[in-house]
């Protein structure tokens, strides 16, 4: 095996690699809305470039399809995108991560809010000489 | 009956006019949604004048606020007035789960239109306005008098039932 090949096989595997990352996230995002069926979609065309990759791409590597010297812009623009997709889905796990913590803490708040509430019943003002103050 | 009323504040009477509009309001519960000052300041301003705010409860959009100083257990705070998303869920959650009468009060455009594009909050705008209406919970909201002349105040001012100046 040439150096050139070893740095394609490499390559190949971290763009599977990506992939498989960035289908996974695209999964994730799936289930925070599992009522939206049309977000799935992102997911299975994750899945089909998983199969692409597998299949597809190894075939054109055999057989020289693009010819040598378009090889190495191939994999690597291949390696970018998946780079791109999983970063891109990761990021957004993140922020619906967030969103998520955040309604939790916002509803603990409101929840102590209101339970304080119901013990205490007061006027929304004091005595008018306490607001003339 | 659910009301949303806008009141155009002078900006050299600011805090005499937000007095007035807050002293005037009756409700179970106020929820005070600030992007003008923080939580910790309104706190110790409205106890001064001696308003019981304990029917207060504060969404703090500042993003003003320490991490540490965030445990105060009447106020959510957001961590930008651009973070929309998370001001829409903490309204959204003290909607559903606040019960008899309630009144939200924004404080105020002018600030929130200093962070954000004016089509975007007039859009956030138009949402709030008729989420909140169709959850029965009144709508005031501040903007300065001297943004009248702002696209976004004279659409906002159709969406309202009443106009008012303080």
């Amino acid at each position: 095996m040439s150096y050139l090949e070893i740095a394609f096989s490499i390559i190949g595997y971290l763009t599977f690699l990506l992939l498989v990352l960035a289908a996974i996230f695209s999964y994730n995002l799936f289930r925070f809305n599992k009522k939206e069926v049309s977000w799935l979609s992102i997911y299975l065309a994750m899945i089909s470039l998983l199969i692409f990759q597998f299949f597809i791409f190894e075939e054109t590597y055999k057989h020289d399809f693009f010819g040598i010297e378009k090889k190495p812009l191939y994999y690597v623009l291949f390696l970018v995108s998946s780079f791109m997709l999983a970063w891109g889905f990761w990021s957004m796990n993140k922020s619906f991560e967030k969103f998520e913590v955040f309604g939790e803490v916002a509803r603990r708040k409101v929840k102590n809010f209101l339970d304080g509430l119901n013990k205490e019943e007061k006027p929304l003002k004091t005595e008018k000489s306490k607001l003339r103050k | 009956m659910a009301n949303t009323i806008l009141y155009l504040i002078n900006p050299e009477n600011y805090l005499s006019g937000l007095l007035k509009i807050v002293s005037s309001l009756k409700g179970d519960v106020i929820i005070y949604v600030t992007a003008n000052r923080s939580y910790y300041y309104l706190n110790d301003f409205f106890k001064s004048r001696g308003f019981n705010i304990s029917k207060f409860f504060f969404i703090d959009c500042t993003g003003t606020t320490k991490e540490e100083e965030q445990e105060a257990p009447n106020c959510i705070f957001v961590n930008s007035p651009q973070n929309l998303t998370e001001i829409s869920i903490a309204i959204n959650e003290l909607a559903e789960g606040v019960k008899g009468e309630k009144i939200l009060l924004l404080d105020s455009l002018s600030t929130l239109l200093l962070y954000n594009d004016a089509d975007v909050i007039g859009k956030f705008s138009h949402f709030f306005i008729n989420k909140l209406h169709l959850s029965g919970i009144s709508t005031i909201i501040l903007a300065l008098e001297s943004d009248i002349d702002k696209d976004i105040i004279r659409r906002l001012e159709s969406m309202s039932d009443e106009v008012n100046r303080a």
